[in-house]
């Protein structure tokens, strides 16, 4: 390449505009702003961690974590139980690791559909005409009004317990702000040159918004995903733990910390761990988020 | 100002008229009958089942008119005060409410100060200190905050110090007229927990509002010019990098309802979040619409108040 035969001259003359000149990538920049700091590469490795537990559970599990040891009810960590059994003598560990599949295939759908259904009408309300933009942005202003964890324990509590409907009160509570801040960010690249240029000559709408907005979009898309799917989970937990989560005896963290609550006295290591798990998963979404919104685009902080 | 005040107002209108038809809609097109529960409930013993009593409760609590009626009598009635009658606790659901509202309010209050006052302190500190240990700690802290689920943290807490230490009472609630000092033993778990998410992210919020206005050129300039480090903090910093901070506040408060519903639940605290739990797993209808929607009321009203308060902070808003 010319690059290198420049750099390799023996010249001793070479100016300004001999130098060689590096191709500037933004990936690189963004890879090596990512990694250059400590958070979000711990986050990262804690997410990958909770991915492998989650997607090789049954062959790391110790125990099947439905198999009732009655005998070893209540039973404290012990070389069989590296975190004790619960009181019908299920064991712990294997409950959690069983219970990290259930919490990350939990935020990892609700993030897909209330991301793809929310950029969407977010797209849709940004480009149409006045009646369609106020009617989805009027809607989205109610549903904000609520908080989301209210939001989804009101849809969980009135579909009933079970997968499918855990997963859909949790996209109800999750899609708002999404389509909000969507609408937002496309209102305002629609004001750019580049948008204004595409549509002097004539480029129809809809290729506008899907091959000039959207992909614009992008990054605070990629950090609302990562971000979301933390706080999905917590959400999971929560709703679980006030009982209208997914029904027994599915391991799920949340009520596992309910399940243990009675027995904090004697076992607290029951309600501790899953709690501990929760939270270490929510981390390392969190940081993840923050490292990928400021390696992104650090203009975003406050905004996503 | 008064144009921009008065258009907030008729924006917030609108949102809890849309409000009142999202809760009346989804409450009644999701699958369940309360009366049913109610009934199988109250005839636990009886081996019939009466469908004649099923359908004079149904008129008993109007549920027999078309839906368009059901939620203009809804309105009507609150209007009237009357938020209709609790289908388990027979009880009328305004009076339920307003009973446990206090409680509610009492922790999210305090709550709210609390999370606003120590966390932009915590933010601002560690702004001024970019760099130092206690930058690191704090910033450490904050981020442990927003990730911890609230209910465990309370489990810790009561852990901790109510059944190790036995410093605090492991739940229940007392009036603060009636006992003040057991009242703050009882709240002050309960106040930390529902208030260490918003306490958390205000930290961080406030971190970072503060460090974008530390690298202005006014700043250097204010420094450049000599002034005292308590003047360029007070009047130039804090002062500009506190109008997103108050913004934040609307979602605080958010929070703190939102939160209520397990912490309440978890205290065993006689409040709406416990009175909305309860009654949503025994599908009581009247008691679910009601406190949500009070709820969502006062969440509107503090986002109206912040959106005003920011305006008069700040008169480019009023413009946009």
């Amino acid at each position: 390449m010319a690059d290198s035969s420049l750099h390799g001259s023996p010249s001793d003359e070479a100016t300004e505009w001999d130098m060689p000149v590096k191709k500037y990538s933004e990936f690189k920049r963004t890879v090596s702003v990512f990694f250059g700091r400590p958070l979000p590469v711990v986050g990262l490795v804690i997410i990958a961690i909770f991915i492998i537990i989650a997607i090789f559970g049954p062959w790391i599990a110790p125990h099947d974590p439905l198999d009732m040891d009655v005998m070893n009810a209540l039973a404290h960590p012990s070389k069989a139980h590296l975190l004790g059994t619960d009181d019908i003598g299920r064991d712990t560990l294997s409950r959690l690791i069983y219970g990290a599949r259930t919490s990350l295939f939990i935020g990892i759908v609700v993030i897909s559909v209330s991301v793809t259904i929310g950029v969407f009408l977010g797209l849709v309300a940004a480009n149409s005409s006045s009646v369609p933009h106020h009617i989805i942005m009027r809607i989205t202003d109610g549903l904000m009004a609520f908080p989301s964890i209210l939001l989804a324990l009101l849809v969980a509590g009135l579909l009933g317990g079970g997968l499918h409907n855990i997963i859909v009160a949790l996209t109800v509570g999750m899609i708002a702000p999404v389509i909000r801040i969507t609408c937002g960010m496309a209102l305002s690249i629609k004001e750019n040159d580049y948008v204004i240029a595409a549509r002097t000559i004539g480029t129809s709408k809809m290729r506008i918004m899907l091959s000039e907005i959207l992909p614009n979009c992008f990054a605070p898309i990629l950090v609302m995903m990562t971000m979301g799917i933390g706080s999905v989970i917590l959400s999971e937990a929560s709703l679980s733990f006030l009982g209208v989560g997914i029904s027994p005896p599915t391991p799920v963290w949340g009520r596992m910390v309910n399940d243990g609550y009675r027995y904090l006295l004697t076992n607290p290591e029951l309600s501790f761990a899953p709690g501990v798990a929760v939270m270490l998963v929510v981390f390392g979404f969190n940081m993840m988020g923050d490292g990928l919104r400021d390696a992104l685009d650090p203009r975003l902080r406050g905004v996503v | 100002m008064a144009g921009y005040v008065i258009r907030r107002l008729l924006m917030g209108l609108i949102v809890i008229i849309i409000v009142t038809l999202m809760i009346f809609l989804l409450i009644r097109l999701l699958p369940g009958d309360p009366l049913l529960v109610y009934i199988t409930q109250q005839q636990f013993k009886a081996t019939t089942f009466d469908p004649a009593l099923l359908e004079q409760l149904r008129v008993k609590f109007g549920l027999d008119k078309s839906l368009p009626m059901q939620y203009l009598s809804w309105i009507n009635g609150m209007f009237h005060g009357d938020f209709g009658e609790s289908i388990q606790l027979r009880k009328p659901v305004s009076k339920l409410i307003l009973d446990r509202l206090p409680v509610t309010l009492q922790i999210g209050i305090i709550g709210a100060i609390f999370a606003t006052v120590v966390g932009i302190s915590a933010g601002i500190i560690c702004a001024l200190r970019r760099g130092t240990w206690l930058d690191t700690v704090i910033t450490f802290l904050a981020n442990i905050g927003i990730t911890v689920p609230s209910f465990w943290a309370a489990i810790l807490l009561i852990y901790l110090f109510g059944l190790k230490l036995h410093w605090v009472p492991i739940g229940g609630y007392t009036s603060p007229f009636e006992n003040f000092w057991l009242n703050t033993r009882q709240i002050i778990l309960p106040v930390f927990c529902e208030a260490l998410f918003g306490l958390a992210a205000n930290t961080r919020l406030a971190r970072s509002c503060m460090l974008e206005v530390i690298d202005q050129d006014y700043i250097r300039t204010a420094w450049a010019k000599g002034l005292k480090e308590r003047v360029i903090v007070w009047r130039h910093i804090i002062k500009n990098g506190f109008i997103p901070l108050i913004a934040n506040t609307g979602f605080l408060v958010a929070g703190l309802f939102g939160g209520s519903v397990i912490i309440e639940t978890l205290f065993n605290i006689p409040g709406v979040g416990r009175l909305l739990t309860t009654a949503l797993l025994g599908q009581d209808y009247m008691i679910v619409q009601a406190s949500t929607l009070m709820m969502v009321i006062l969440i509107t009203l503090s986002n109206i108040a912040v959106d005003i308060s920011y305006g008069w902070l700040d008169p480019r808003i009023r413009y946009e």
